[in-house]
């Protein structure tokens, strides 16, 4: 056993653990967040995908040892005093999700994407990095308007900022 | 007719617990005491079950039980059936074989279930199963339904 | 199945399941004997892994004090689950087993059925006195879901001189698997053989299709079950014979259409509605049918085949009436029930036995109940997925639960609305048939009389002042049985590109027209349809489930098994045009499994004319597409 600690959320946390215990059973079993999903045991379908540092990754692929010391975000903690998140409202508002099970990884996923690659996204781009979250649902048409959508209004709102 | 009512572009109720990973699944769920189950299946698209040995995997920590066919059936549990009859043009009902939630004689598929299981943990679990050692006598196999 | 090939089941000689037919074989003879030209084909329908994200689980609680079993499971239907645990697998009587389907990451049909994992996990919790939970990993999934399709077909289409379809001869082997699931027999006979009509006047149709045992996982519904395979041959036939008599496909379509309603098809189904032509024209016009020439022209120029190819698709769901159903095998009713249980201060519970599992019925079945009763979907809630708060149910499968689960709550609108009114009536001194509902209030017509529907409930509850003889109280249920299936229809064209020196096929364009009837939210059903095309993509392009000649699934995680993702497919054009189902109350028929029936056959035709071939198997992979070209590239030199 090994003892982990870690800022999930903006929140200190420590837990003892298996040596062998992946973050997303961690985050699941351990912290009780179970918005985090599991998929798949090959890191293909990114439903478990959290933000680890502010860069992306699939905590069904990693331990939680290799996580001690870092500031991990999942996807109950983007929205802020009950406001939903802007990728989040756009996943709403462009009926971004069916089922709701690969929601959390998409959304982790498409604010990494906006993160990383900025608010001028077009469709094949959007498309393109995509290519590690699997949605069985929604034929990933309105996941794209609505990754489109969000990036449009985050893009406003830097202006509005600047 | 309301804005709301049929043929209203209306956002989904069930949206927010979702995108807020409030979302509550099976695997969410979680009571007190609970045990987690592991199946072992069999390896083997066709084969003769010749023995089941589970001493290996009752001594590992955590286990509960491991628990089989022989004793599902004994304790009555039903086989799974069609509950849909097709007769053929000539008359006679489909030919539905027994399908058990456990198989102890013979397995027909590669996963079909044989033993389950149940420890304190889920890699407790997973690694039991991994020590039950089944042996089986293999028998031919066919994969393929086409005529030509 | 070949001679000699192992014996699974001492049940079943040969592996054979059933050996089944339908439909007037001496008289589809004689169409054949008497034909102007014959269209013979073998059509393969590729085995495919249902995925939905979330795996199958289950956690079961036994309590020994009550006797009391607690079910949680990933489960489309929980009051189907809880009967077949009961009453066939012998766990608890139906009154001692509690089965809750919470939220559930998608279905397709692959949770329907009862599996052993569950009735382990409740056989195990009472044996080991503690609470017991199962979670399938992805390569459980792959081995242990029911699958979906695999069929060999052989099918012959007989024209007259005037390219009238005068026959249809259909030979079907139907791979069931190890063993039969819940309702896998019904899939390739009444869900699949009895929609080989398609939208076309057949007059002599005949199918036999022989079920068998293989050394594979079983097989079982999977997003459209029976009708996709049913689209998939008849929409093959009809690209091919157009061509094979130099019709124009859309022509030779036209030509051959249903016109008149209702039709009675030679294969039992009775086509109650519909307008195929709209929907042909519709998808024709937006994809810019006429302007293909030059795109091709374009492609061409550019080192690349362009190829279109169309589907029109007619599917039957809202599977019905249970006396039809029970007269052709089947074990259960497929009503469905519901019950509005409207609260003291107006507020309103809806229970329902459908259950939602990404189809979004707590905001669709609540704009039902607004549009009714003129009261904000705030105020309104649908419970489902339990069997100890909500009545007998029948679930959510075969697109259902618009046409005989809304019906349902319809019909208990009806009675909440009437005695609403009678209590309204009463206590404004006025003449029932003169109350009417209105933005959530009961008016008076022609005056400015008029309760809310929070001050009628709120009587109906104090009771102080009701009619003479009337119950307190204002909940009422009811279960719908409808008079026929429903008939959702479209068309659906593909347009792609192929790079010959790759064999990677893109798809340019991608128009459906669907005619669902009525639409309750147009988003919804968009999002339906977007998911079940790229299901159906998947399986032309991408999805295949393979074995090895040991029985090995090679194809057992995604890893191996292509999943479409987002840069595999493109967005959308949808249209719609409406025929209103005269079956149900709402006039709604279904939208769920369109896209997954539709689609295959319009990529399959597509990536045919592109190639300019005529057989292909799915999926059109790179590397079969690639080889393709090879082959009739050498065909052609040899010529």
């Amino acid at each position: 056993m090994t003892t982990v600690s870690m800022t999930v959320n903006g929140k200190q946390i420590s837990g003892e653990v298996e040596d062998r215990t992946l973050l997303s059973t961690f985050l699941r079993e351990n912290q009780g967040l179970t918005g985090t999903h599991v998929g798949c045991d090959t890191s293909q379908c990114g439903a478990c995908l959290v933000h680890m540092d502010g860069k992306a990754v699939k905590s069904c692929s990693m331990l939680a040892v290799q996580a001690s010391g870092s500031a991990v975000t999942t996807i109950e903690g983007i929205s802020q005093n009950g406001q939903l998140h802007i990728m989040q409202k756009a996943f709403k508002e462009n009926h971004g999700l069916q089922c709701g099970f690969c929601t959390p990884g998409m959304i982790m996923s498409a604010i990494d994407m906006v993160n990383r690659l900025g608010t001028d996204l077009d469709e094949k781009t959007i498309r393109h990095e995509l290519e590690g979250n699997i949605c069985r649902c929604t034929g990933y048409h309105n996941i794209v308007k609505a990754i489109k959508a969000a990036a449009d209004e985050m893009a406003e709102v830097l202006e509005a900022a600047e | 007719m309301t804005a709301e009512g049929i043929g209203a572009r209306v956002l989904r109720k069930e949206d927010k617990r979702f995108l807020t990973g409030n979302g509550r699944y099976t695997d969410d769920m979680t009571m007190p005491r609970m045990g987690y189950a592991a199946f072992v299946r069999s390896t083997h698209a066709h084969a003769r079950i010749t023995s089941i040995n589970t001493d290996e995997a009752m001594k590992m920590p955590g286990v509960d039980a491991v628990l089989n066919g022989h004793q599902l059936v004994a304790d009555g549990i039903g086989n799974i059936i069609c509950g849909w009859m097709i007769h053929s043009k000539d008359g006679s009902p489909m030919n539905m074989g027994a399908y058990r939630a456990l198989e102890s004689e013979i397995v027909r598929y590669v996963g079909q279930a044989i033993a389950v299981v149940v420890a304190d943990t889920p890699q407790q679990a997973r690694d039991a199963a991994d020590a039950v050692v089944v042996e089986y006598e293999e028998l031919p196999v066919v994969v393929d339904s086409s005529m030509h | 199945m070949k001679e000699g090939a192992p014996q699974l089941h001492p049940e079943a000689a040969g592996n054979l399941i059933y050996d089944w037919e339908i439909g007037e074989e001496a008289a589809t003879n004689e169409a054949f004997a008497n034909a102007a030209h014959i269209t013979k084909m073998d059509i393969d329908n590729n085995r495919l892994v249902p995925n939905p994200m979330e795996p199958r689980a289950a956690l079961a609680h036994f309590d020994p004090s009550e006797e009391h079993y607690t079910l949680y499971t990933t489960s489309q239907n929980p009051h189907v689950a809880r009967l077949v645990l009961s009453a066939f697998y012998n766990v608890a009587p139906e009154n001692k087993l509690r089965v809750i389907a919470p939220d559930v990451g998608g279905g397709f049909g692959s949770k329907i059925f009862i599996y052993p994992e569950e009735i382990a996990c409740l056989w195990a919790t009472k044996r080991v006195g503690r609470p017991v939970k199962w979670t399938s990993d992805r390569t459980e999934a792959f081995l242990t879901d029911a699958h979906g399709r695999d069929h060999h077909t052989t099918a012959e289409l007989a024209l007259d001189a005037n390219n009238k379809i005068t026959g249809f001869r259909v030979k079907t082997v139907a791979n069931l698997g190890a063993y039969m699931s819940l309702f896998s027999s019904s899939v390739p006979t009444y869900l699949y053989a009895t929609l080989l009509s398609g939208q076309y006047n057949i007059p002599n149709i005949y199918a036999n299709v022989k079920a068998v045992y293989t050394n594979t996982t079983p097989v079982d519904a999977y997003r459209g079950a029976g009708r996709p395979e049913a689209t998939y041959v008849v929409e093959r036939m009809m690209e091919t014979a157009a061509k094979e008599v130099g019709m124009a496909p859309a022509e030779f379509r036209r030509v051959n259409f249903v016109r008149e309603f209702p039709h009675q098809t030679p294969v039992i189904m009775a086509y109650d509605a519909g307008d195929y032509e709209a929907s042909l024209d519709a998808a024709m016009k937006a994809i810019d049918y006429g302007g293909f020439g030059q795109r091709r022209a374009q492609s061409e120029a550019a080192g690349k085949l362009r190829g279109m190819g169309m589907s029109c698709y007619i599917e039957a769901c809202g599977i019905a009436p249970s006396q039809a159903v029970g007269s052709l095998g089947a074990g259960v009713g497929l009503w469905e029930s519901a019950e509005v249980r409207v609260n003291a201060v107006g507020t309103i519970e809806v229970l329902t036995g459908s259950h939602s599992h990404g189809q979004g019925h707590e905001t669709t079945f609540a704009q039902l109940v607004s549009d009714r009763l003129g009261l904000p979907t705030e105020s309104i809630s649908i419970v489902h997925g339990d069997t100890d708060k909500v009545q007998m149910g029948m679930g959510t499968y075969g697109s259902r639960s618009g046409a005989v689960g809304m019906s349902a709550i319809a019909k208990a609108l009806d009675k909440v609305e009437a005695k609403a009114k009678k209590i309204a009536a009463h206590l404004m001194e006025a003449s029932e048939g003169d109350i009417e509902i209105e933005d959530g209030e009961l008016k008076v017509a022609g005056t400015d009389k008029k309760l809310t529907f929070t001050e009628v409930a709120l009587a109906a509850y104090t009771a102080h002042n009701l009619p003479e003889g009337m119950e307190p109280g204002l909940k009422e249920g009811a279960f719908y049985d409808p008079t026929n299936f429903t008939f959702p229809a479209g068309c659906y064209i593909c347009e792609v590109e192929v790079d010959p020196d790759t064999g990677v096929v893109s798809i340019e364009n991608f128009v459906a027209a669907d005619d669902f009837g009525t639409i309750i939210n147009p988003m919804i059903v968009e999002g339906q349809v977007h998911g079940g095309l790229v299901q159906g993509i998947g399986q032309a392009m991408l999805e295949n489930t393979q074995y090895d000649d040991h029985g090995q699934l090679l194809t057992a995680s995604y890893m191996d098994y292509t999943m479409p993702r987002a840069d595999d497919v493109p967005s959308f054009k949808l249209e719609t045009t409406v025929t209103e189902c005269p079956g149900n109350p709402l006039g709604m028929k279904g939208c769920g499994e369109a896209g997954a029936i539709g689609s295959p056959p319009a990529v399959i035709n597509a990536v045919t004319d592109a190639l300019g071939i005529r057989d292909m198997n799915m999926p059109a992979s790179p590397n079969r597409v690639w080889q393709l070209i090879q082959d009739n590239g050498m065909k052609q030199a040899a010529e």
